[in-house]
């Protein structure tokens, strides 16, 4: 049985319709992350999930119960909006002991938590003598104090710098395998939802695109706006010219002939896809096959990765190198690179524009 | 244009010692970013080379002139905030034109600048709508035309891509240096987020506790770190560890961590005895251990541990890995065997960084706020 079962919801505000038929699980105990872009509705599905707002069709079931008509706070369920809404009057221990203290239930667990977020020695400051980030920290510990054993977190980790981000995030997703938490936690970082979710949700305009573990996502996108969305994937459009036994060929205006392995789909018109790191760089000219020349227009080193740009006639890609000593590169150079026929992810060409597909805002 | 150099600049409010001797130099036509946690004096040193802050000791220079001396509409600055201060009331193109009518310009000369300013930033928006009107990204590029029709040739820019999300902000740092280069300015980018630096800086300064900690191009911080924050700071989630020297080989020295493990580093000059050992996830090589193969181990830079935590990060894998001398963070490319959890793993090192043990304890060495 399912612990938490989302069924068929649909969700509207006047002519906009925010979710659309959203049905997926959440077993007891998962890490689920949902990722998608601004307006996606991933806010909305948070809210009806708490009972904050109610769907306009479908239910919600706990363990089986039907709780779509259940008030919220009868619910078990924690919900941390964006932004971090501390009582400005309390001490960061009354805020995050709240629940507990006004309850009259032991303060172990809020101890526990303020500990976990690294802020125990701050617990007798007041809100507003903490950076965003600290207090924020504080918001998330009364989340993970409160007793409840789902936890609904709205951008946790947004306001964050990226150094606390990455520190918080794992020790989030830890704290709540430790306690046995269910947490739905919603981000448009890529990133961020990858590396702690047990599996992955990708929400746009409403509707569900995928839902995996990470690195089934990842490796294997559904569409064009999944594989773009978790990777500065690199899209050539095409056509298919010529197939044999496990490979076939594809013009691209403005690249040339890229030989892809596998079988090309139904439809002759077809995007090629190509992540960045798995695009290598060919200095010394050894491949025979799907090289190309382009003109070497940023250099960024990153530590771990460093990302060319590269103008290849009216292409513009991202060649990834990862855990390797940036080569002596210049910008302005010509630089040859190949693609690897058996990483480039195909799919069908749709008559929308590929603008219209990854309308991000 | 401009040169910028700072010598030995104090400032206190009160109590606080925002600004502790800071000396810096920025060379004509550079593009360098400010980093620091939040409380380190990167805004404050910015104000101070703008001329908006005096300071208590210490002098500015542009172009070899105190900046003091200069007045204030020959600085030439454009300054940019986070907090996008366009004149509310007034449309894009008031904005944009405001300091060339204000200097009273002819109208065409006005024009041109105006209209140079809006297609460097590929600017689209119809210029009869109000700030508030157009989305926080295009506001910030309408702040930096403004900045650009003023003739500013210094760029001091506090945030600027602080309040906008961050896919745009992604999109608008290289524009940013585009411009920079493009037009031969001199930028000085205050920001607390590394990868943004990283990205689009000639050269780095980092800031703590009012003092410069290092400065270097982002590929000399992260090779060659001089503290221990730096190497926390740059390149992130590198492993710390104390350690105590035991032995000396000519430029080769022997510590030996606090559990027993031996870690062999190269040119360590002027440390000595107690030292931090820092290691980045990178620099660390993690295989299966099928055979526990290695029970007695006494080999130099190689770690028993068993896998506790595997993340997924798209192009590459992260490990958090149990060993004698506690959790450690390996990095590896994601490549067809990806290791699960509990999985007994060996780790090699690769690289280590060893710094002279700081007075003020590891743990404050390295903390970010």
């Amino acid at each position: 049985m399912n612990y938490l079962e989302i069924r068929n919801i649909t969700k509207c505000y006047g002519p906009i319709v925010a979710l659309r038929n959203v049905s997926f699980s959440v077993k007891r105990g998962e890490y689920l992350c949902i990722l998608g872009p601004t307006g996606a509705g991933k806010t909305t599905l948070l809210k009806v999930i708490a009972g904050l707002l109610k769907p306009d069709e479908g239910r919600i079931y706990l363990e089986g119960n039907d709780i779509t008509d259940m008030p919220p706070e009868e619910r078990g369920i924690v919900y941390m909006p964006q932004g971090y809404a501390l009582f400005p009057h309390l001490t960061v221990w009354e805020n995050v002991a709240y629940s507990a203290l006004t309850r009259g239930l032991p303060t172990k667990r809020a101890e526990e938590a303020l500990k976990a977020v690294g802020l125990y020695h701050r617990k007798d400051s007041y809100p507003h003598e903490l950076s965003g980030g600290q207090q924020q920290r504080v918001a998330l510990a009364r989340a993970l104090a409160s007793g409840s054993r789902i936890l609904l977190l709205d951008e946790p980790l947004s306001a964050l710098d990226l150094l606390l981000n990455i520190q918080l995030r794992y020790e989030l997703r830890r704290y709540a395998k430790r306690l046995g938490l269910t947490v739905i936690h919603v981000t448009h970082n890529a990133e961020e939802a990858m590396s702690i979710a047990d599996r992955l949700l990708i929400l746009n305009k409403g509707k569900i695109e995928q839902i995996g573990r990470p690195v089934e996502i990842y490796l294997n996108p559904k569409n064009i706006f999944v594989a773009s969305f978790l990777s500065d994937v690199a899209i050539f459009k095409g056509i298919v010219v010529s197939r044999n036994a496990n490979h076939f060929s594809v013009k691209v205006k403005g690249l040339g002939y890229l030989l892809v392995r596998g079988n090309p789909p139904s439809s002759k018109k077809v995007s090629l896809l190509i992540r960045p790191e798995d695009i290598k760089l060919d200095l010394k000219r050894q491949y025979r096959i799907n090289t190309f020349r382009g003109v070497l227009s940023d250099i960024e080193f990153e530590g771990i990765k460093t990302r060319l740009t590269l103008n290849i006639g009216t292409h513009v890609i991202f060649v990834d190198l990862i855990f390797c000593e940036p080569p002596p590169l210049k910008l302005g150079m010509q630089v040859n690179v190949y693609i690897p026929p058996d990483k480039i992810l195909v799919y069908e060409e749709s008559e929308k524009s590929i603008l219209e597909v990854l309308a991000v805002r | 244009m401009p040169n910028v150099v700072v010598v030995n600049v104090k400032k206190r409010y009160g109590e606080i010692v925002a600004l502790d001797g800071v000396n810096l130099e920025i060379k004509d036509r550079e593009y360098v970013c400010i980093i620091g946690p939040s409380g380190s004096g990167k805004s404050t040193l910015l104000k101070v080379i703008a001329g908006i802050l005096e300071p208590d000791e210490g002098q500015v220079y542009i172009d070899g002139i105190p900046v003091s001396e200069i007045p204030i509409e020959e600085r030439r600055l454009g300054i940019v905030m986070q907090d996008i201060m366009l004149f509310p009331h007034m449309n894009i193109w008031d904005n944009v034109i405001y300091s060339p009518v204000v200097k009273g310009l002819q109208y065409n000369i006005v024009r041109e600048k105006g209209l140079t300013a809006l297609s460097l930033l590929e600017i689209d928006a119809d210029l009869n709508s109000l700030p508030n009107e157009l989305s926080r990204g295009a506001q910030q590029k309408v702040a930096l035309a403004r900045a650009l029709a003023a003739d500013a040739k210094l760029l001091l820019l506090d945030e600027p891509l602080g309040s906008i999300d961050a896919r745009t902000a992604r999109v608008l740092r290289y524009e940013l240096r585009r411009i920079v280069k493009s037009l031969g300015l001199t930028a000085i980018h205050v920001t607390h987020n590394q990868e943004e630096a990283m990205s689009i800086a000639d050269r780095i300064v980092i800031m703590r506790r009012g003092k410069v900690e290092q400065v270097g191009t982002p590929i000399e911080l992260y090779a060659s770190p001089k503290t221990p924050f730096v190497c926390r700071f740059i390149g992130g989630e590198a492993n710390f560890f104390e350690g105590t020297i035991t032995e000396r080989n000519g430029t080769l020295a022997t510590i030996k961590l606090k559990n027993g493990t031996k870690i062999v580093a190269e040119e360590l000059r002027g440390i000595n005895g107690k030292v931090v050992v820092a290691i980045r996830p990178e620099h660390i090589s993690i295989t299966e251990d099928k055979e526990e193969m290695y029970s007695d181990l006494s080999s130099e830079n190689v770690l028993k541990g068993r896998i506790i935590e595997v993340n997924f990060l798209g192009s590459y894998i992260r490990y958090v890995v149990d060993t004698d001398e506690g959790e450690i963070i390996v990095k590896a490319p994601r490549n067809a065997i990806v290791l699960r959890e509990n999985t007994p793993v060996l780790l090699n090192i690769n690289k280590a960084y060893v710094f002279n043990y700081p007075e003020e304890g590891l743990e404050r060495a390295i903390a970010y706020e």
